[in-house]
């Protein structure tokens, strides 16, 4: 028991470690690849912001884990057993390091620990806010189109798709009302867009995930995938009525309308990336270049990826435990 | 106009606001007929949320015999928006709330010049179309 509890100990140390690299890497990698990724398809976009807003958590556990595939290969007999070779700690299934009672490593466990909890308070309280405003919108109901679309007698001009497993797109009258009908069929394709493709659930799980990038650099990243998923959803609207010019006036008529109608603060997040309507309305423009990523050149990058992980899986091994030994026994 | 110290009401607060604007007035005893027995619900809860939503300034009161008899404050619509802003203020302390997608930000509102601009950028690219819009 007290060898698991030690093996996961010196395992999350390990996956810390490598999230900490990618985290510090972010911020270096964002100034090198914004420009680039702003020319790329936004659902393209939306796909690579969602990974990396995961990146360091998730590749800090899967470098980590991959560190045990040496000790499992020795198990099953088709490597030789390297841990009566040298002397430190193991990260090994078969020889589980004895847990450390070293200060920086409980410390470093700790703080990791108040984040996680920190994280989760700070998550229910979205998922409330998220409920609250959805109680609110529903009472003031009208009624229910056959294709899904709440109509509420709400008073503020509100077009807003809300919901993780089952979105649900809420329309004010007041909002409708002020709209000529080619532009309620684009506002209304943009919030079947977004329900469609679950923005709200992936925006969850990204802004859980991302609990290990830096505060700057996750904002950004945040702020990138939401602006992402607005412009993916544009894009959408604009091929099922054949017109992105059309989508960028409605877009423009309710910013107007909204400019006019509400005295709520503005939220900071969009300042990251400057006027969401702005950026919007420029990528209906001048449409990105659809990419084209061929099969052979993935397979090969796999392949290539594959290779220089089973060159370098052993050394990285021993360097990690080395490093685990230094600092934390 | 009242200000609510809390953006949102409970499900009892709003299911009692509710039958207050259908009904125009109520004793607790009456609301406790139409609302809590089929919720299960004591008279003593109905009038202590009756009590709550007159502190928070949403009824008023008048005392007739020995009851009190309650009538909205607040007319529904005039709550809802003040509720609903309310919501999006606190939304905006979250800096990184991603959990609803509004066809515009309530946030991202640009400035009137960005949006003759960008309105002059669409009418340009109209005409090169050789289309007049709508």
């Amino acid at each position: 028991m007290s060898t698991a509890i030690g093996l996961a100990q010196f395992w999350l140390l390990a996956a810390l470690g490598f999230a900490a690299i990618v985290s510090l890497l972010t911020p270096i990698a964002q100034r090198l690849m914004r420009e680039r990724l702003i020319r790329l398809p936004p659902a393209l976009r939306h796909r690579i912001y969602l990974l990396w807003s995961m990146a360091p958590l998730g590749l800090g556990l899967a470098v980590a884990s991959l560190l045990l595939v040496p000790s499992a290969l020795a198990g099953l007999g088709w490597v030789e057993d390297h841990c009566h070779a040298h002397d430190h700690v193991h990260l090994c299934l078969l020889h589980p390091p004895t847990p450390s009672g070293d200060a920086l490593g409980l410390t470093v466990l700790g703080v990791f620990g108040s984040l996680v909890l920190l994280h989760a308070a700070g998550l229910l309280g979205t998922v409330r806010r998220a409920r609250r405003i959805r109680r609110v919108l529903q009472s003031g109901v009208a009624g229910e189109d056959r294709n899904g679309v709440v109509q509420t007698r709400h008073p503020s001009l509100v077009a807003l798709t809300i919901g993780f497993w089952r979105p649900r797109v809420y329309v004010s009258h007041a909002l409708l009302k002020s709209l000529s009908p080619a532009q309620r069929t684009v506002l209304l394709a943009h919030e079947h867009a977004h329900a469609h493709r679950r923005d709200g659930l992936w925006g969850l799980l990204a802004q859980t995930l991302s609990l290990l990038h830096l505060p700057h650099a996750r904002r950004r990243i945040l702020s990138e995938l939401h602006l992402a998923a607005e412009e993916a959803c544009d894009a959408e609207a604009a091929a099922q009525c054949g017109d992105g010019l059309r989508v960028a006036e409605t877009i423009l008529a309710v910013a107007r309308r909204m400019q006019a109608g509400t005295t709520a603060e503005p939220l900071a997040m969009p300042a990251l990336t400057g006027s969401s309507v702005e950026r919007r309305v420029h990528a209906l423009l001048t449409p990105a270049a659809t990419v084209r990523i061929s099969r052979w050149k993935l397979g090969t990058l796999a392949l290539l990826l594959l290779i220089a992980l089973a060159a370098g899986l052993e050394p990285l091994h021993h360097t990690v435990e080395s490093l685990l030994t230094h600092w934390f026994v | 106009m009242p200000k609510l110290d809390r953006p949102y009401l409970g499900e009892l607060e709003t299911a009692v606001m509710e039958a207050l604007w259908h009904s125009g007035s109520a004793d607790a005893k009456s609301m406790h007929g139409s609302l809590g027995r089929q919720r299960g619900i004591a008279l003593s809860t109905i009038q202590s949320t009756l009590e709550r939503l007159y502190r928070k300034g949403l009824l008023r009161r008048e005392k007739v015999s020995h009851a009190y008899l309650y009538s909205p404050a607040i007319e529904r619509s005039a709550l809802l928006g003040q509720v609903f802003e309310a919501l999006v203020e606190n939304l905006a302390k979250d800096q990184t709330n991603l959990a609803l997608a509004a066809f515009v930000d309530f946030a991202s509102r640009a400035d009137a010049s960005t949006l003759d601009e960008l309105e002059r950028l669409i009418a340009q690219r109209r005409a090169h179309q050789g289309d007049t819009g709508e």
